[in-house]
């Protein structure tokens, strides 16, 4: 079977669009992926469509149109979850720009049935982390979204499609979709959806895999930081070749893909996706080439009955103040300041959820799990809080803004403050034979 | 001996669970790090910030472990109030563990 060329679009709704064009101008892809969700994304964006029925998709779909439709037009095939949870607006949005940029005849594919939330209502899906059930939250529930599989997407190419796209795609199943279907794999061909699932597992994490958040000098240097470009693979029939373009920057050897193979996993005898259960315990790493490393040995013997489902719940709001103390005695004064500004708050405390105080500098990510000889130069003084109302929330914003600022120890300056709705997401597990996933290929 | 001058780590999420690998930048240190570098000395090195169970795995073909730590991340990264509700910075902590290294010279680099 011929090796297929699968490259990253990017990891996020945030990612720059320019190094998936420079994959796009190399000409070596035959799919170019957009992964554009995170466990938060469905839930804000669920808020965002509530707000306004005409958005909750990625926003950047219009450009992604325009910017690749000149590649599609040569034969490039896109795979994205651009509908996040308004499929049906991406869809509308995909088929207006890709005719406007003459692309009539091609074929969109569009994948439904990942919004779930009617089942998890009917069901009273039980919610393990919490020890309670979807009935139990009332109001507070706002979404419900299946992580889905690769078959619909293999659906879809087989009937033609262009370009595919949904919402909670299972991150490698995006990838995983077109390459089962060039390869002609089935839903039980399990070493190979292994594999399959193991491209994705790397191409979904972007510069993750080939040099980013890797540098720590001097032991781990990587060159050109500022131009890593987004990795892409050339999938085999047993093995894949992690690669990225000659004359970029970042980093591709043993030790950034091992970094990455063990990036968000938990068992790794029981990597659980919708298409597959992996075992990644024996996986083989080799450097093929500067900058080109080969990785096979992924294996697999069947694949979940449930699919975990994102449950998105109201969680309150966020109230962050930050403020900055140096020099002689800062510690002292930051922390007498945070003392201060936790008895002004206790009026309030009825409403608080949770609480958090820290000092950066001192115990901003560690608490006191690790402790300096010597006090720091400064501290920045960060008071986060989760309250039940948006009114508390702004309240207390105010005054531990006026602590930092005016009644506190003296020399707190540079703060800053926020006030966000806060999202939860815990998961729900639903049989398969609960979510019925649909694809409809279009013609432009 | 630090663990930082033997292996490289990396840190993930999902939901409150957070997960660190350990990969020895020399394979051949693989066999010191599954001998000394234990969920006892994660538990005390990490003490209060992890909340639940923490579990080891080995990945003999890659040789690196992995190490799962429950209730790690105050709720996750959708709600907690940590100031890196992913974790992400938890590598860099498991990066200070000390290793008794004197019964077992590591390979130099």
């Amino acid at each position: 079977m011929r090796d297929v060329v699968v490259g990253a679009g990017g990891s996020t709704q945030w990612d720059p669009l320019e190094p998936a064009v420079d994959l796009a101008e190399s000409g070596l892809l035959d799919y170019l992926v957009f992964h554009c969700l995170s466990e938060r994304t469905l839930a804000l964006s669920q808020l965002r469509k509530l707000a306004d029925p005409n958005t909750g998709h990625d926003e950047r779909l219009p450009a992604i149109c325009d910017t690749f439709a000149p590649y599609m037009a040569q034969g490039l095939r896109l795979v994205g979850a651009f509908g996040v949870v308004n499929v049906d607006r991406a869809a509308e949005i995909a088929l207006t720009q890709l005719r406007k940029a003459g692309l009539e005849g091609h074929k969109v594919g569009v994948v439904r049935g990942d919004d779930v939330l009617d089942t998890v209502i009917a069901e009273n899906s039980e919610l393990p982390t919490l020890g309670m059930r979807v009935g139990d939250l009332g109001d507070k529930l706002i979404s419900a979204h299946a992580y889905i599989g690769a078959e619909p997407i293999v659906e879809s190419l087989a009937a033609g499609a262009d370009l595919v796209l949904g919402g909670r795609f299972t991150d490698a199943a995006l990838y995983l979709g077109p390459i089962a279907f060039e390869k002609g794999w089935g839903p039980s061909d399990w070493n190979e959806l292994a594999l399959g699932f193991l491209v994705g597992h790397f191409l979904e994490g972007a510069r993750y895999c080939i040099g980013g958040n890797f540098a720590d000098p001097p032991y781990r240097e990587v060159p050109r930081m500022h131009e890593i470009p987004y990795p892409y693979a050339v999938v085999g029939d047993d093995s894949f070749e992690l690669r990225k373009l000659p004359g970029t920057g970042g980093l591709n050897n043993r030790h950034t893909a091992k970094s990455h193979l063990v990036y968000e996993i938990h068992d790794p005898t029981k990597y659980f996706s919708p298409d597959v259960t992996a075992d990644i315990s024996n996986v083989i790493v080799e450097e093929i080439a500067e900058d080109a490393v080969r990785l096979s040995g992924a294996t697999a013997t069947g694949r979940p009955d449930d699919l975990r489902v994102a449950v998105g719940l109201d969680y309150g709001w966020k109230s962050v103040v930050e403020g900055s103390f140096g020099g002689p005695g800062c510690v002292t004064r930051a922390q007498t300041t945070a003392d201060a500004i936790r008895n002004r708050l206790d009026r309030y405390s009825y409403d608080f959820l949770d609480t958090h105080y820290n000092l950066h500098g001192v115990n901003g990510l560690f608490g006191d799990q690790l402790k300096s000889d010597s006090d720091p130069v400064e501290v920045r003084l960060r008071v986060a809080i989760r309250c039940n109302t948006r009114d508390v929330a702004e309240l207390i914003n105010l005054e531990c803004e006026q602590g930092i600022m005016n009644w506190g120890a003296c020399g707190g300056g540079g703060r800053t403050r926020t006030v966000t709705p806060v999202i939860g997401i815990t998961s729900a597990f639903i049989p398969r034979s609960k979510i019925n996933i649909t694809s409809e290929v279009i013609t432009i | 001996m630090k663990l930082r001058e033997l292996a490289l780590t990396r840190s993930g999420d999902k939901e409150n669970i957070s997960n660190i690998g350990v990969v020895p930048y020399d394979e051949t240190d693989y066999d010191l790090l599954r001998e000394k570098l234990t969920v006892d000395l994660v538990r005390e090195k990490f003490g209060p910030l992890v909340k639940g169970r923490i579990l080891r795995y080995e990945m003999p073909g890659p040789k690196c472990l992995n190490f799962v730590m429950h209730e790690a991340l105050e709720g996750g990264v959708s709600y907690s109030l940590r100031t890196d509700p992913h974790g992400k910075s938890y590598q860099s902590l498991m990066l200070d563990i000390d290793i008794d290294t004197e019964d077992k010279p590591p390979k130099l680099r």
